[in-house]
């Protein structure tokens, strides 16, 4: 199986900080999977999405996308960011432009698509996401289930490989959450590899297929949420034994 | 913010944004170079007219703006119009008095340039007005991409705009904060609390520009900010307007 990604002994440090957000992280990342990225606050989830679009350069070790050596060459990150999508902890960060529309036009413009081109994928983006309705209304005036939801429809107009959506879900009312697993659900039935960061253990439980958990920049566990479940080692040394409380623990098989 | 919703809801906010512009950019270059009272004052009614009835901005707001505007140009023209001085009026003067020591006088010719000021002023001011509560902001970037204005200039414009919104954003957030944990209990504690909140303000605003720009990178941002521009349906009814308010203006120069 050639992998989404696979990081090698990753390690990186932000200026000034003695402590690395990522220290010596080596996992793959299996394509084609509903995958929840677990870790506390600081683990180092966000540093590792910036790794693997290209925004961050580790500073030791290797990552591999496709099976190839990341490329830090201008065309081969053109070419990373069309295929790895981010949408952003807080859309806030992400939304620029005055209008939903335009900012959804944003990427597939950069991609170099034509105005044609590009409206057709502003318009099946917005469909996908339930946005059409507030294609002309200024970004700033939207609730935050809305903005969440726009977001990820900026990035979907340039229609990714793998998305790595970053604790989309914390910020949103659980009736946004279910439109964004609604929309989750189809990128993954088109393939899609998903990769959520979350601190909802029901996301695991319920909707993911693969489930990673990072500890101090290093990763703690990778394997099926069947795996993480059954092993009290690991739930006990992650911590995650300790907030697994509101979630039914028996496993089907 | 009150402006940008009128700019977003009104019944012109589909027209193009070009003769939108022309229109308030010709009333508000005529108010300036024929500089009659007259015909400024026309301008006024006029660019209330379509702001109001063509536009359907309500009145209030519209009124309520100019009146905001008014209490600044009426207070910069009272210093034109009335003279204050050490040494008593050489000329005939309308009025005269004294505080204390100094002498307050005003004269014809201090209050007709004062009148043709304020005429001007307002006229030009009624004329933006209806500029910026009909076009959003979004359109006339695209406006200015158009008329191949520099990219950078462009660039700016657009961010200052989302990041006055980020920066109105983070100081309400801020702000409540404070005033929840009574920051603003008392004069001192004001001055405190507003001296921590302009310093943390300019952080926060900082750290989410570098957030921005991750995010724009992420979605392979290369130097410009390209966006679709937006759709815009022919107006022959404001370009009519606009071209009788013109003709009015011109007008009353002409017969006065
Ligand atoms: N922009 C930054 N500058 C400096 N340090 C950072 C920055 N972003 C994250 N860090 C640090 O890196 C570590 C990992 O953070 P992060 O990747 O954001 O973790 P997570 O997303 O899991 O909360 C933390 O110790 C954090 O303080
Ligand atoms: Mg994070």
């Amino acid at each position: 199986m050639t992998f989404a990604f696979e990081f090698s002994n990753v390690q990186f440090r932000y200026d000034g900080l003695s402590d690395c957000a990522l220290c010596g992280l080596t996992v793959a990342i299996p394509p084609g999977e509903k995958i929840a990225v677990l870790g506390r606050n600081g683990s180092g989830k966000s540093t590792f999405f910036l790794h693997c679009n290209g925004l961050l350069r580790p500073q030791y070790g290797e990552i591999r996308f496709g099976g190839k050596p990341l490329s830090y060459a201008r065309a081969d990150l053109r070419q990373l960011r069309r295929r790895v999508g981010i949408v952003f902890q807080n859309p806030d960060d992400q939304l620029f432009s005055a209008s939903v529309g335009q900012d959804i036009s944003f990427g597939p413009l950069n991609l170099g698509f034509s105005s044609a081109e590009t409206e057709e994928r502003v318009r099946q983006a917005a469909e996908l996401c339930g946005v059409t309705h507030l294609l002309d209304r200024p970004t700033h005036a939207l609730s935050g289930g809305e903005k969440a939801r726009v977001a990820m429809a900026g990035v979907l107009a340039m229609e990714p490989s793998v998305l790595l959506a970053d604790e989309l879900l914390s910020a949103i009312d659980p009736w946004a959450r279910l439109d964004i697993f609604d929309i989750l659900q189809t990128l993954y039935d088109r393939g899609t590899t998903i990769l959520l960061a979350t601190h909802d253990l029901s996301v695991v439980r319920y909707w993911a297929t693969y489930v990673i958990v990072l500890q101090k920049g290093k990763i703690a566990f990778s394997g099926t949420p069947a795996q993480l479940l059954q092993n009290s080692s690991v739930l006990e040394a992650t911590e995650l034994s300790k907030i697994w409380w509101n979630v039914d623990m028996t496993v089907e098989e | 913010m009150l402006i940008d919703r009128f700019a977003y809801g009104n019944r012109l906010r589909h027209t193009d944004p070009a003769l939108k512009t022309a229109v308030s950019l010709a009333v508000l270059v005529l108010c300036l170079v024929l500089d009659t009272p007259a015909a400024s004052l026309f301008a006024l009614g006029w660019m209330s007219l379509l702001a109001v009835a063509v536009a359907r901005v309500p009145v209030r707001v519209f009124a309520g703006i100019l009146l905001g505007e008014s209490t600044f140009l009426a207070l910069a023209t009272v210093g034109i119009a009335v003279t204050v001085s050490v040494a008593p009026p050489s000329a005939e003067t309308l009025w005269r008095g004294h505080i204390g020591a100094l002498w307050v006088f005003g004269t014809a010719n201090g209050l007709s340039v004062a009148a043709h000021t304020v005429s001007r002023a307002i006229g030009a001011t009624a004329a933006m007005n209806f500029l910026a509560l009909t076009t959003p902001l979004v359109d006339l970037v695209a406006l200015m991409r158009r008329l191949h204005v520099p990219d950078a200039l462009i660039d700016i414009t657009a961010t200052v705009y989302r990041a006055t919104f980020l920066l109105l954003d983070n100081f309400n957030q801020m702000y409540t904060a404070q005033q929840c944990r009574l920051g603003y209990i008392s004069a001192r504690r004001s001055m405190q609390s507003a001296a921590l909140l302009g310093g943390n303000l300019f952080i926060k605003t900082f750290q989410k520009g570098k957030r921005l720009q991750l995010a724009l990178d992420a979605r392979g941002f290369e130097g410009t900010l390209r966006v679709l521009p937006a759709q815009y349906r022919p107006n022959p009814v404001l370009a009519v307007w606009g071209i009788i308010g013109v003709t009015a203006m011109l007008g009353i120069r002409i017969l006065l």
